[in-house]
C-alpha cells in the first residue's frame, strides 16, 4: 500500500513536472526522432553490409539499437536528472528524511524516466516501420521481456550515477559516460563483430549490447526464447551483479553525504 | 518528565577543502574544521528553544544532526528519546523540519500537489494526506494560494506551505531553520504570529528555532542558547542571560574629536563588557555593556575626556537581549560561565 502510493506519487509529479514543459517535451522527442531520417539515408549509402543484413538491412539495424539507445539514455538521464533537481532545490533532503526508505525513494524516482523512455523506444520503432522497416514476424512477448530485463539493468546503471550526485555538486557527468561509452561498445551503429579484441571483450559486459541484440532478434527476426538464451542469461548476469553494486554505491555516498553535509548542496 | 532533546558533547567536524597542490605535496594530511563543539542541550518537552548566533556560527549544522540529515563526528544526541544515529528512521517518525529554503519545492507544481507528494512520502494514504493538508491550509492562510504554481507563489506564501509541509505528520517535535530569513517585515510577523499561536499555542508542539534574528528570538522563545563558532556560550531565559551582565549597564556615548585609539583603551577597562563603535550625528557613537558599578562609567568618562574626546552625550539604560548577545558573542569571556 505504501509503496504503491509512493510509486504514484513520484508518476505524478513527474508527469506533471514533463507536461508542464511541453514545448520542451516536444523538442526533444523531436530531436530523437531526427536521428530515423539521417540513418535512413545513410543505410541507403552503404547498402549490402554483410554483418547486418540478417537483421534486415543496416537501417533496422540502426533503428533498434538507437531506439535502446534511447530507452536507456532517457531512463537513467530523466532519473538522475530529477535527483539532482531535487537536490539543488534541497527537496532531496528532505525526501531522505522522510519515512519512506530511501531504497525506495531512488527506485520510485528512476520508475517515471521509463515510462517517457518507452515512448521514445515506441516513436522511433514506429517511425522505422513507417520508413520501411520491418517488424511483421516480430516476437512480441520477447521483446516485452527483452524490454523488462533492459530496465532493470539500466536502473542498476542510474543508480550508480545518482550515487555520484550525493557526493558531488558538478551535475551530472556519470550519465553522460554511461552513454557515450555504450554507444561505442555496444554495437549501436556497427556491429560489435568490428571491435578490435580487448575491446570486443569489454562490449560483452556492457548491458546496451545484450539489450540491442535482444531487442533485433525479437523485433526484426522474430528469434524464439531458444535462439536468445545467450543474450537473456548475459543480461540477467550483469543486472544480478549491476543491482547489489548500484544500491551499495548510493548506500555508500548516501553516508558520505551525511558525514561531508553534501546532500543539499547547491 | 522525559526531556526532548538531549546532546551530550555533540561535535560535528568537516573535511575541509583542499587545493590540488595541498592534496599532492600532503596527501596524508586531512585538516579539518571543527563546526559544533562538543555541544552539551537538554531541551524541555512542549518548550520553544532558540539557538541564536551569527552567520556560519554553527546553527544549521546543529539542527542538521538533530534531524538526522548529518552524522555528527563525535558526542551523542538524542531526539523524542531516540538516538540520532542509531535510530534515525525512528527520530524521523516524531520531528517535521521547516528549513529556511524556500525554494524546497518543485516550482511546476501547485503548493498542493507538493504537499500530497511530501505526504505520500511520508506514508499518509491520499485520504488522511486530504484531511490533513485541508484543515492545516486553511489554519495557516494559504489555502487559494495553494492552488497556483509553487514558482509562481510569495516567499512568505512558500514559507507557510513550508510550515504545513513539516505539520504533516503531525510531529512532537518541530525544528524551525531561520523561518523567517528571506521574508519581508510583515511576512516575517505573520509567520512568527503563525508559529507563537498556532505551533506553540494550539498545537503545544516542542520547537527548536535557530535564528539570528533577536526580536524573534526574544518573542518566542522560552529558553536560549546563544551560539558562538560552535560552541554554546550561553543558556537560559532571556531574563536569565540579561542577568548574566551582572545588573549591568548600557551607556551610550557620543564623542566628538575621538581619538582612534580610544575603542582599545576603554576595551581594556576593568568593568568594561564590551563595546562597539559607529557613527551619529557627525559624532563617534560608542555604545558600551558597563558592570554596573557608576565608578565604571565615571572611568570611562574621564579617559575618554583626558585622551582628548569630548563628550556631546551621555545615556545610560538596561540591557536589551541585543545587549546581551553584543556582549556574549563579541566579547565571549564577559559571559562565558557555566549555563543557568
Amino acid at each position: 500500500m505504501l509503496a504503491g502510493s509512493v510509486a504514484w506519487a513520484f508518476l505524478v509529479r513527474d508527469v506533471r513536472i514533463e507536461t508542464s514543459h511541453k514545448a520542451g517535451f516536444a523538442f526533444r522527442l523531436f530531436a530523437a526522432l531526427m536521428g530515423v531520417p539521417i540513418f535512413f539515408f545513410v543505410a541507403r549509402a552503404v547498402r549490402g553490409v554483410g554483418a547486418v543484413e540478417g537483421f534486415g538491412g543496416y537501417f533496422a539495424f540502426v533503428i533498434v539499437g538507437l531506439a535502446a539507445t534511447a530507452y536507456m539514455s532517457v531512463g537513467i538521464g530523466t532519473f538522475v536528472g530529477s535527483l539532482r533537481r531535487s537536490q539543488a532545490t534541497g527537496a532531496l533532503e528532505l525526501m531522505v528524511l522522510s519515512r519512506t526508505p530511501f531504497s525506495l525513494v531512488l527506485l520510485f524516482s528512476s520508475l517515471p524516466g521509463y515510462l517517457l523512455a518507452l515512448l521514445s523506444f515506441g516513436g522511433l520503432i514506429g517511425m522505422g516501420a513507417v520508413l520501411g522497416m520491418d517488424v511483421g514476424q516480430a516476437n512480441i512477448p520477447l521483446a516485452v521481456v527483452s524490454l523488462v530485463l533492459a530496465t532493470a539493468a539500466f536502473v542498476a546503471l542510474g543508480l550508480l550515477a545518482a550515487s555520484v550526485i550525493f557526493v558531488t555538486s558538478g551535475g551530472n557527468p556519470v550519465s553522460w559516460v554511461i552513454r557515450a561509452a555504450s554507444i561505442v561498445l555496444a554495437g549501436i551503429f556497427y556491429p560489435v563483430s568490428v571491435l578490435p579484441g580487448a575491446l570486443g571483450a569489454v562490449a560483452e559486459v556492457v548491458p546496451l549490447t545484450h539489450a540491442a541484440e535482444l531487442l533485433r532478434r525479437s523485433l526484426l527476426n522474430g528469434d524464439g526464447w531458444a535462439d536468445v538464451r545467450h543474450e537473456l542469461m548475459a543480461l540477467l548476469a550483469i543486472t544480478a551483479v549491476l543491482m547489489p553494486l548500484g544500491v551499495a554505491a548510493c548506500r555508500l555516498t548516501l553516508r558520505v553525504a551525511r558525514t561531508d553535509g553534501s546532500l543539499s548542496q547547491r | 518528565m522525559r526531556s526532548a532533546i538531549e546532546t551530550h558533547e555533540l561535535t560535528k567536524r568537516f573535511r575541509k577543502l583542499r587545493t590540488y597542490r595541498d592534496a599532492l605535496a600532503y596527501p596524508w594530511r586531512r585538516p579539518t574544521l571543527l563546526a559544533i563543539d562538543a555541544v552539551s542541550l537538554t531541551i524541555r518537552r512542549g518548550e520553544v528553544f532558540g539557538v541564536l548566533g551569527e552567520n556560519g556560527a554553527g546553527k544549521t549544522t546543529l539542527i542538521r544532526m538533530l534531524t538526522t540529515s548529518l552524522l555528527p563526528s563525535s558526542g551523542t544526541a538524542a531526539v523524542g528519546g531516540y538516538d540520532v544515529v542509531r535510530e534515525a528512521g525512528k527520530v524521523r517518525s516524531v520531528i517535521g523540519l521547516v528549513g529556511s529554503d524556500e525554494r524546497s519545492f518543485f516550482g511546476e507544481l501547485t503548493g498542493r500537489q507538493n504537499l500530497e507528494f511530501f505526504a505520500a512520502l511520508q506514508g499518509l494514504p491520499p485520504s488522511t494526506a486530504r484531511g490533513r493538508i485541508d484543515p492545516l491550509l486553511h489554519r495557516v492562510g494559504v489555502a487559494a494560494a495553494a492552488e497556483r504554481p509553487f514558482r509562481t507563489l510569495s516567499s512568505g506564501t512558500r514559507q507557510k506551505l513550508a510550515i504545513v509541509r513539516g505539520l504533516l505528520t503531525d510531529p512532537e517535535i518541530v525544528f524551525l531553520d531561520e523561518p523567517t530569513r528571506s521574508l519581508d517585515p510583515i511576512s516575517a510577523r505573520s509567520v512568527r504570529r503563525l508559529v507563537s499561536e498556532f505551533l506553540v499555542g494550539e498545537l503545544g508542539r516542542t520547537v527548536v528555532l535557530a535564528t539570528h534574528s533577536l526580536g524573534e528570538a526574544e518573542e518566542l522563545c522560552d529558553r536560549l542558547a546563544l551560539v558562538r563558532a560552535g560552541r554554546v556560550v550561553a543558556e537560559g531565559t532571556v531574563d536569565e542571560l540579561r542577568s548574566r551582565l551582572g545588573h549591568g549597564l548600557r551607556c551610550d556615548l557620543r564623542v566628538a574629536d575621538m581619538p582612534p585609539d580610544l575603542p582599545d583603551v576603554l576595551r581594556r577597562l576593568p568593568g568594561v563588557m564590551a563595546i562597539e563603535v559607529g557613527q551619529n550625528g557627525g559624532h563617534s557613537a560608542l555604545g558600551l555593556v558597563l558592570e554596573d558599578d557608576r565608578s565604571v562609567l565615571a572611568l570611562v568618562l574621564r579617559e575618554t575626556i583626558e585622551r582628548g574626546g569630548e563628550v556631546v552625550g551621555c545615556a545610560t539604560r538596561e540591557p536589551t537581549l541585543e545587549d546581551v548577545y553584543v556582549a556574549t558573542l563579541s566579547e565571549p569571556s564577559a559571559l562565558e560561565a557555566a549555563p543557568c
